[in-house]
């Protein structure tokens, strides 16, 4: 048996049985990630020999890992862009659009200002929602283009990262009011 | 066929005889264990009756210690030697724990109790209180225990499980998994038998509080969010009006005036569940009544300090109220009418509250218990937790680079690649933390990681892959790699406020339990039960799967287990250890392979549903 056929999946998609691709049934995902981890967890291993709890460990560890990555639309993304060799250099590359990051510049300031008004962070917080929502929309049709779609879909993956950074920071503020 | 012959006449690979097990609810102010009997759970009393056994134990200067009711009346009379509300000292530093009542030694690390029979650990002091229970439950089942379901609360972190569970070592237990206890919780009120459902578990303790969110799907929970405060409970609400008695009254001046106040207190508040007033008489502090309401008022600010994390926990798993299925309460605090009325009003629903609220995580424990030792049959039933505070490295400016984010369901790996900065540099140091914050000052420090044996080499050329596990009990372990050579880096661990290897061992011979037997003999027993529980399993595993084998391994695996029984009859461990590690190389590729056989046909079944 080669090293290919011992190891059940490349890649996160098929380790679930899934087609590499953007689209994803984030419940159907789930339950695929239950089944799987039923038959792997350590808690089924509990009487069994160090050597298959270790490995019970990994395994499950490895269906998590995966799970985390595919569930979130733009690690999603991100791990799609990778799979194609396309980094999205988030922690190297720090060149942005300016349009978009003084707009981000904006929300910042607002955010700062309006920490004790929570009608304002309300409609910031609708404001946030609308601009993520259109970008995710954005990104599903450039990955669904392929490789032509890579550039803009690297584009909107980084801006969406700054957009859950600050998304954070707003629910924080709105707990906190 | 030969490889069969292994297995001796008449013996089974895979025993089915009952296996005891048992459920342990290591509280803060009261400890109980369960069990599965016939079919259902039983709360196991002690010999007059009482189920609850007070956590806590009295060292005395001959050695000898009393654990349970024994102990705690004798609170007032000897505080300092006799210790209760351990399980707040877990895993923690002298630095951390506040006020305590008791003489504390000069020690790094994990905070040391001065009593009467030396210096002792909260490790060595929750050991005494599980021996307790241990013996409870094996002179009433009438034999030894497999394996315990051990509970800790959701929110403990990695030194406080890794505390508890040192625990049950010295106490000779053997732990089949740490387990949160509002899962427990949510197992006992049978909630895995719903279809499905989102449950968030209100769990006030004596010194601790815990909420968790969990979602039941298939027979599957998942801990979807979890928060609390690990240092709030119903001691808090005592002390809240110990303190309203006093500013109306005297303050207590003595360690045994105090105790007696606190213990009024505690009656006082336990009384107005079912009265409207009280009257408290603590001689020279306090004389006079207490109402509901004025208990309410005092209380109110500690209840409301526990609405702020279920609201957290909504948030965080991406719900809203409205989406709670149930609302389950657990731990003698929720008895208190206020608790009740202010978690319905939070909730907009009426909490399940028809389980004891004492007994309720240990009854929940036990059928994990029962389950995890094989008595249960097949079963569904799977409980998915979640680390409930991030994990960090140090990096540069004393900053923190996290590596596990909180709630990320467990296990779970990551692996980070370092390089050396220096020529011939073979020595890397790693700072691990737990908390949300950026600052390492600011978060938990775990432990370090000292990894030694990279090849020398330039500056810069070394590849070292360090890998972060946390298994299903929310311990970490570390291991690391240098790529390039594939050399196993050596790993030495210094916990920041837990034990080291080296500490238990001397606790376990220094211990009473363990006198009569000698370290090289408790070390031989265990290597023998490694050794068969490792021989059973892969004959098992061949015996079930053979087809799975490549060409020449069945024989090979053979071949090492026919050497592993030879090894395991003689007496020298370091042989018998050497031939388990010789089994398991011989046998790794097989064991991955029907573990990935298992999820093949785990999810070929999927396909054929979704084909229909």
């Amino acid at each position: 048996m080669t090293q290919a056929e011992r190891c059940v999946a490349r890649n996160h998609f098929e380790l679930f049985g899934l087609p590499v691709g953007y689209d994803i049934d984030e419940r159907d995902l789930a339950r695929r990630h239950r089944e799987l981890i039923s038959t792997c967890h350590p808690d089924r291993f509990a009487q069994a020999s160090a050597q298959e709890r270790r490995l019970a460990v990994q395994k499950s560890a490895a269906l998590n890992e995966a799970l985390k990555v595919l569930q979130d639309p733009v690690a999603r993304a991100r791990y799609l862009l990778e799979l194609a060799g396309v980094s999205t250099g988030e922690e190297t590359d720090t060149v942005m659009d300016p349009a978009f990051l003084i707009q981000q510049m904006e929300w910042r300031e607002a955010l700062e200002e309006n920490r004790d008004n929570p009608a304002r962070l309300s409609s910031l917080m609708d404001e946030w929602t609308a601009m993520t929502a259109a970008r995710q929309r954005e990104l599903a049709g450039h990955l669904r283009a392929g490789a032509a779609g890579y550039p803009q879909a690297r584009r909107l993956v980084r801006e969406l990262q700054f957009l859950r950074r600050f998304g954070d920071e707003l629910d924080e503020a709105h707990l906190e009011t | 066929m030969a490889l069969l012959q292994i297995s001796e006449p008449g013996q089974s690979p895979m025993p089915h005889a009952r296996r005891l097990a048992a459920g342990i609810d290591l509280g803060t102010t009261n400890s109980l264990i369960a069990t599965v009997d016939g079919g259902a759970v039983r709360v196991l009393a002690d010999e007059t009756g009482a189920a609850l056994l007070p956590s806590v134990v009295r060292f005395f200067d001959s050695g000898e210690v009393a654990v349970g009711s024994a102990a705690q009346a004798a609170e007032i009379e000897d505080p300092l030697n006799t210790i209760a509300s351990v399980k707040r000292l877990m895993g923690r530093g002298r630095d951390e724990v506040g006020q305590v009542p008791y003489a504390l030694a000069d020690s790094e690390g994990m905070v040391r109790l001065k009593t009467a029979g030396g210096d002792k650990t909260p490790v060595e002091v929750s050991a005494h209180i599980l021996a307790a229970l241990k013996t409870r439950a094996e002179d009433a089942l009438g034999g030894p225990l497999t394996g315990v379901v051990i509970t800790v609360p959701a929110y403990f972190d990695e030194a406080q499980r890794q505390a508890t569970k040192d625990a049950a070592r010295l106490a000779g237990l053997t732990v089949l998994r740490l387990l949160s206890e509002p899962t427990a919780a949510a197992v006992a009120y049978g909630l895995d038998r719903q279809p499905e459902g989102l449950y968030c578990i209100y769990d006030l303790g004596g010194g601790t509080f815990d909420v968790s969110l969990l979602r039941l799907s298939q027979g599957v929970f998942e801990v979807l969010a979890t928060g609390g405060d690990a240092r709030l409970g119903g001691d808090d609400f005592d002390a809240a009006v110990a303190a309203d008695l006093e500013a109306h009254g005297r303050r207590a001046t003595t360690a045994e005036s105090a105790r007696a106040l606190l213990r009024a207190a505690r009656t006082a508040r336990e009384q107005l569940t079912t009265q409207e007033t009280v009257s408290i008489d603590v001689p020279g502090v306090f004389a006079g009544t207490l109402s509901r309401d004025e208990l309410n008022a005092l209380i109110d600010p500690l209840i409301e300090r526990t609405l702020a994390p279920c609201r957290r926990v909504l948030k965080d798993a991406g719900v809203r109220v409205a989406d709670v299925s149930e609302v389950v309460l657990v731990g003698g605090a929720t008895r208190t009418p206020r608790v009740r009325e202010r978690v319905e009003g939070l909730f907009r629903k009426a909490p399940l509250n028809d389980i004891d609220p004492d007994q309720v995580v240990a009854v929940g424990a036990a059928r994990q218990a029962d389950l995890l030792v094989g008595n249960a049959g097949a079963t569904d039933m799977l409980l998915l937790d979640v680390i409930p505070l991030s994990l960090g490295i140090e990096i540069m400016g004393g900053l923190v680079e996290r590596i596990i984010p909180r709630n990320a369901p467990i296990p779970t790996t990551r692996a980070q690649e370092f390089t050396t900065y220096k020529d011939g540099q073979t020595a890397l140091a790693v700072h691990v933390v737990q908390g949300e914050r950026d600052l390492v000052t600011d978060c938990r420090s775990l432990a370090r990681f000292t990894l030694r044996g990279i090849p020398p080499m330039a500056a810069g050329a070394a590849r070292i892959r360090v890998t972060y596990q946390v298994d299903a009990d929310g311990l970490l372990s570390v291991s690391a790699q240098e790529l390039s050579s594939g050399a196993e880096s050596e790993i030495t661990v210094k916990p920041s406020y837990g034990l080291t290897d080296a500490d238990i061992e001397r606790m376990l011979s220094e211990s009473m339990a363990h006198a009569a037997t000698d370290a090289a003999e408790r070390a031989w027993r265990e290597q023998v039960v490694e050794a068969d529980r490792m021989i059973d399993a892969v004959l098992a595993a061949i015996a079930a799967d053979g087809r799975l084998l490549a060409e020449g391994e069945g024989e090979a695996i053979a071949t090492h287990a026919r050497a592993l029984r030879a090894a395991r009859d003689g007496r020298d461990v370091t042989a018998i250890r050497r031939a388990i590690e010789a089994l398991d190389r011989a046998s790794a590729a097989f064991a991955a392979r029907r573990m990935d056989e298992g999820l093949r046909r785990a999810m070929a079944g999927h396909s054929i549903q979704e084909f229909r």
